[in-house]
């Protein structure tokens, strides 16, 4: 998964696009001039020496050169007659009297680090041999031009590099500010408030219409969320009133005299419809929770009470499942919580560990402060959760085991998630199967209390 | 003692008024609104159950019209619905306690015997009993001079232990008239809480003023 930005990408790709054209035009743009001023070095030895061609003269059988010789001093020229004997020469470069004579094209040769041109010329009378002319070119100026042009082109490019970069990431996040305007907005929408709406981006572009159909989107989820939630709660109140008949019913045959098995029957269906009762009742516990329509009460708590007293409530319980409850905290903890539902949450939490302990099991409790937080931890060593069914545990009337668990209602962990969630804090569970479970509960709001 | 009871469902009208007379009650038995009216203009009961959702004029309607013409009957109300909203009409209209359907027929009785003692709440603003000194308007409570600190809820569910001390109180109605029924704890939260109050206010004394009435729920007496 790419973690990178689309700003970044757009820069990244937006330099990677001019390094690529600079890559294929520089060297053609180099080669180019390269090319021209080479070509412009060689017309100018070519008219150079037309001019030299010009000035000699041959006249019964004689050379000479005119004297008005005006050949440029920075070419270096010699002209030999046929037995080579120098007639001319306006320079002492050794070189150039040495280099071995070549009739023909204009040569380029190497030496002492300087490329030269070199152009040798034979000027015929009749058909026959009557002198020859070399003229010489320095290259050195027009190497001097294209090192130059090299150079600035290499010290512009990093300079280049750091514009575009810059400037590309300016232009992508200009042009994608609506998109993290959209983003921020989002991101403050929770499940629990799915009324908001992103506004403030008003344009008919391809941003616009992503805010369009977010805001769509979010119309049809808030309706669907709207409807389940409303589901749960009126098939609640609907089915209160059976309840009630079916427990008002039982109740009364139950007070009049009857015989064994009628009693028999009619309590279970008491005790079931009391446990139906209980499951309408967490259910709508929860829908009302999620809805929002709860408004939590935050006071300082001692934790150790909460501890102690949930302790002892659950006290015969543990003892009908021989199970040993231990409050393993040892300093008092003040905590900012919701009184009530943490004692809720306690309750179901350890009623839990005691349901699922085996005979002769423990329960340790235990509280600790991390820092500006506090740990909350349950461990039994019962009988464990199977590691490809703890992701599901905290989901509505989702059991560990379907066969063997019918009492409870299916909604105890799911109630604790909401709890925890309230309180802004985390829950995390362990389990082995056969050797325990380990439930974590993480939340802020630790405060010393001063003085008792 | 004569009960009007005010219920549009036939089979749980039909199976709790006839409980009612086996428990030795005279019972009226109505089954809209309207009929209800009509029978408690006409004769002053002791009692009347009363269901908030009744076809021509609903319970809260009823309550309203009774107690403005200055009826002096007990009403309790009787409620499917979860909204605080309706019990808070209800009480503000005058109802005298409510209970939450689906409920135990022990637990109406104790309510029906709760509102015919005829003890209206203590009403003042300083209630005590023994050394225990609540102050209500203030939000102080003190037990043999020192202050005790309690929570929101510890603070609520004292205040109604007080003002109804003497009485047997259910867990149900401790936990309706507490909680408010602004959500659906556990039974055992009760018993948690009444720990916590315990621990605060019974632990260090010899004279225990939270008493546990076995199988039916909590008194706020002195034991003698």
């Amino acid at each position: 998964m790419s973690r990178v930005k689309i700003r970044v990408k757009m820069m990244l790709w937006y330099t990677l696009l001019t390094t690529i054209l600079l890559a294929v035009f520089l060297p053609i743009l180099y080669s180019v001039l390269s090319r021209s001023l080479l070509s412009n070095e060689k017309n100018n030895i070519e008219t150079a020496m037309s001019q030299a061609m010009i000035s000699v003269e041959f006249e019964n059988n004689v050379l000479s050169i005119q004297d008005d010789i005006t050949l440029s001093s920075s070419m270096p020229t010699i002209i030999w007659d046929k037995s080579g004997k120098v007639l001319y020469a306006n320079t002492k470069i050794e070189w150039s009297h040495e280099l071995p004579y070549a009739q023909g094209d204009i040569r380029r040769i190497e030496l002492n680090d300087v490329d030269w041109l070199v152009y040798d010329k034979t000027v015929l009378n009749d058909g026959k041999e009557q002198a020859r002319i070399r003229i010489c070119s320095s290259l050195e100026g027009m190497e001097n031009t294209l090192h130059r042009t090299l150079f600035i082109i290499l010290a512009i490019l990093p300079l280049y590099f750091i514009i575009t970069i810059l400037g590309g990431l300016i232009i992508a996040k200009r042009s994608l500010r609506p998109i993290s305007m959209i983003t921020d907005l989002a991101k403050s929408i929770k499940l629990s408030d799915l009324s908001k709406r992103i506004t403030g981006v008003i344009c008919d572009d391809e941003v616009g219409e992503l805010a369009d159909t977010f805001n769509g989107m979010l119309a049809s989820l808030e309706e669907s969320f709207d409807k389940e939630k409303r589901f749960a709660s009126d098939a609640s109140h609907e089915l209160r009133m059976p309840v009630s008949v079916i427990m008002a019913n039982a109740e009364a045959v139950l007070a009049a005299r009857q015989d064994e098995e009628t009693e028999k029957s009619i309590s279970v269906i008491l005790l079931e419809s009391k446990r139906m009762n209980a499951i309408i009742s967490q259910l709508l516990m929860l829908t009302k929770g999620i809805e929002g329509k709860y408004k939590p009460n935050f006071e300082q708590n001692s934790l150790n009470i909460i501890i102690n007293a949930v302790l002892e409530q659950l006290q015969d319980e543990a003892e009908r499942q021989s199970v040993t409850l231990i409050d393993e905290t040892d300093s008092e903890i003040f905590a900012l919580i919701d009184q009530s539902l943490i004692t809720q949450m306690m309750l179901n939490i350890i009623s839990n560990a005691i349901k699922y302990g085996k005979p002769g099991g423990h329960v340790w409790v235990e509280v600790v402060c991390i820092g500006n937080e506090y740990l909350l931890t349950i461990k039994d060593d019962g009988i464990g959760i199977a590691a490809n069914e703890l992701p599901f545990i905290f989901d509505r009337f989702f059991r560990v085991d379907k066969s063997r668990d019918r009492s409870g209602s299916g909604l105890g962990l799911s109630i604790v998630k909401w709890i925890v969630d309230t309180h802004k804090g985390s829950i995390d569970v362990k389990s082995e199967i056969d050797s325990g479970t380990i439930f974590s509960i993480l939340l802020n709001g630790y405060e010393e209390k001063k003085n008792k | 003692m004569r009960i009007l009871f005010i219920e549009d469902d036939v089979s749980l009208q039909n199976i709790t008024s006839k409980r009612l007379k086996t428990e030795g009650y005279t019972v009226d038995s109505c089954y809209d609104g309207a009929e209800g009216y009509d029978y408690a203009a006409g004769i002053e009961y002791d009692c009347i159950i009363l269901d908030i959702m009744l076809p021509k004029l609903n319970g809260i309607q009823l309550l309203r019209k009774l107690r403005t013409e200055g009826s002096k009957s007990n009403i309790l109300l009787l409620t499917a619905k979860d909204s605080i909203d309706d019990r808070v009409a209800g009480l503000n209209a005058g109802a005298d306690d409510y209970l939450v359907k689906p409920f135990a027929f022990e637990e109406l009785l104790a309510r029906i015997r709760t509102l015919m003692r005829r003890q209206s709440e203590i009403k003042d603003n300083v209630l005590t009993l023994e050394d225990l000194v609540m102050n209500v308007s203030d939000h102080i409570v003190e037990r043999g001079g020192h202050k005790v600190d309690l929570t929101f809820k510890e603070y609520a569910l004292l205040e109604y232990l007080m003002r109804n001390q003497g009485k047997v109180l259910t867990r149900t109605q401790i936990s309706d008239h507490v909680w408010n029924n602004e959500f659906e704890y556990d039974s055992n939260i009760v018993d948690v809480y009444i720990r916590y109050l315990r621990g605060k206010i019974d632990k260090s004394h010899d004279k225990k003023l939270i008493q546990t009435v076995r199988g039916i729920g909590y008194a706020m007496r002195c034991e003698e």
